[in-house]
């Protein structure tokens, strides 16, 4: 788990009555409204109708220890995946990344996602997407409601895709899951990155936050509302945790 | 960091040791990592923690500095702390351990563990106080507790760090174990926790207790006072080594 998401949840959870609020929205129906729209309107994944996703999906599983969530692909041409759910966890998966990625970038973006329910970050992500949901539906009036909320999850959920990003590093190796980012970035099929793309421009990117305190203010503000970093942040998270004994240990674990 | 003397012997302390002085910086008695710790998030951490601690020794004596400071005065201060001698000091007076003002690093750390290790032994069974005895080479008369741990604690204090150390070495294999104990506890959220737990038996609980005693309030002190016990229990262990290395 990436420091910060454990100081985040921490946070969260110091909150008075906010794990209560989570368990109760999960308990009234929070978990069951997603499970129903991945059933009405996404198409389940078996061995027989996607074997080889179905394969990866094995794959990754298998290399976590982890009970094997339900996994749905559903229509959307970006390269997009997600997980909700505490007792019965899913993966939804969008067609565009399932025809865009190699097997072992899609072992990438399966791992990642696989690496929040390791995580237990499904428990908080259920909460904040269903909020975000509502802000669209209706127009921003529960961004009015919950603005600090939001704010606070917002702020969390970047901090746990890091975590999520040391997970599947530690399945696929640093190198493949830079080239996942790349191809997230770009959006091509027939993009072939190096992997090392993005965390160039991370180094630009660092010398625009640091070079000055407005630097930093736009940065910050530019981020404060999206649940996911910056891709090349992430790029640079995964080099500076590719250096790491952990993740050396992992990868022989996991080799 | 500050360059401080006190502190360099850590490069010659085992993997094991370091990595227990940096679990108690950088988690709580929960296993939930400190929010105010600054270690973690650190290159140089993510590169040595578990297997190179030696690697990051300067780390950690800089974060314990940074904890034993007062937040705005280490702004002041550049983003560094307070030197170990003062933050050992505030730990003592915290503990209530009288210290003339003219000791050495050393002899304040003798005079917390002495205190640490009477909190301890007075909450051991007469059975375990009397194995220490005779481990610490006193032949116990009597079978009254009181008694036995009266006699443990005047050698205690006639003998200085020469009775200091195997007392510390034998309540619950010295107080490193038992900070590693917990840290296993952390690490693995239950089950090897409470086999370690079991392990240690009652040493380990009377160590418990004599450790609960310390653990008081005030959330800085949480920190810093397990971080100089354990630093105080390296130095001892660390000096001892180096006198058997001249005396051979």
């Amino acid at each position: 788990m990436h420091p910060a998401d454990a100081k985040a949840i921490l946070a969260l959870k110091k909150i008075p009555g906010f794990n209560y609020l989570v368990r109760k929205y999960m308990e009234y129906g929070g978990e069951s409204l997603y499970r129903g729209q991945n059933l009405a309107n996404h198409v389940k994944v078996y061995e027989d109708n996607f074997p080889a996703l179905y394969r990866v999906f094995k794959e990754t599983v298998t290399a976590l220890g982890i009970d094997e969530p339900e996994l749905y692909v559903y229509n959307d041409p970006y390269i997009n995946a997600y997980t909700y759910g505490e007792t019965r966890t899913f993966i939804a998966i969008s067609s565009g990344a399932v025809e865009t990625l190699s097997p072992d970038e899609l072992k990438g973006v399966l791992a990642h996602e696989c690496g929040h329910i390791v995580c237990h970050h499904t428990f908080y992500n259920t909460l904040l997407y269903s909020l975000v949901e509502l802000a669209d539906s209706f127009k921003g009036i529960p961004y009015m409601l919950f603005g600090p909320l939001v704010l606070a999850l917002q702020y969390w959920s970047r901090r746990s895709e890091l975590s999520a990003d040391r997970c599947a590093t530690s399945i696929v190796g640093a190198q493949a899951y830079q080239k996942v980012l790349a191809k997230l970035a770009s959006g091509m099929k027939s993009f072939k990155p190096n992997g090392k793309e993005l965390l160039n421009q991370a180094y630009e990117y660092h010398d625009i936050i640091e070079g000055s305190l407005w630097g930093k203010i736009q940065q910050n503000c530019q981020v404060a509302f999206q649940s996911h970093p910056q891709l090349c942040e992430r790029a640079y998270e995964v080099d500076r945790w590719s250096k790491s004994c952990r993740y050396r240990q992992s990868r022989i674990r996991v080799c | 960091m500050i360059v401080d003397s006190n502190l360099s012997f850590l490069q010659y302390c085992s993997n094991d040791e370091l990595k227990t002085l940096c679990d108690t910086l950088t988690h709580d008695n929960k296993g939930e990592v400190r929010l105010s710790e600054q270690l973690t998030d650190n290159d140089v951490y993510l590169r040595c923690y578990p297997d190179n601690m030696k690697g990051m020794w300067q780390e950690i004596a800089a974060e314990l500095q940074r904890f034993g400071g007062n937040t705005f005065a280490n702004i002041f201060r550049g983003g560094v702390g307070a030197s170990y001698e003062s933050i050992l000091r505030d730990v003592c007076k915290k503990m209530k351990v009288r210290i003339p003002s003219c000791s050495t690093v050393e002899e304040i750390e003798i005079a917390l563990l002495t205190k640490y290790c009477e909190e301890t032994i007075g909450s051991m069974d007469i059975d375990l106080l009397h194995e220490l005895s005779v481990e610490i080479g006193i032949k116990p008369q009597s079978y009254n507790k009181q008694i036995v741990a009266a006699a443990i604690l005047v050698a205690l204090r006639r003998g200085g760090g020469k009775v200091l150390a195997p007392v510390i070495y034998y309540i619950g294999s010295n107080i490193s174990r038992i900070l590693i104990g917990r840290g296993v506890y952390l690490a693995t959220a239950g089950v090897l926790g409470r086999a370690a737990a079991a392990l240690a038996g009652p040493i380990g609980w009377a160590l418990t207790a004599g450790w609960l005693a310390f653990d008081i309030a005030s959330p800085a002190y949480r920190v810093t006072v397990p971080a100089v016990i354990q630093v105080a229990c390296m130095r001892l262990k660390h000096n001892s080594h180096f006198l058997t290395a001249q005396c051979v």
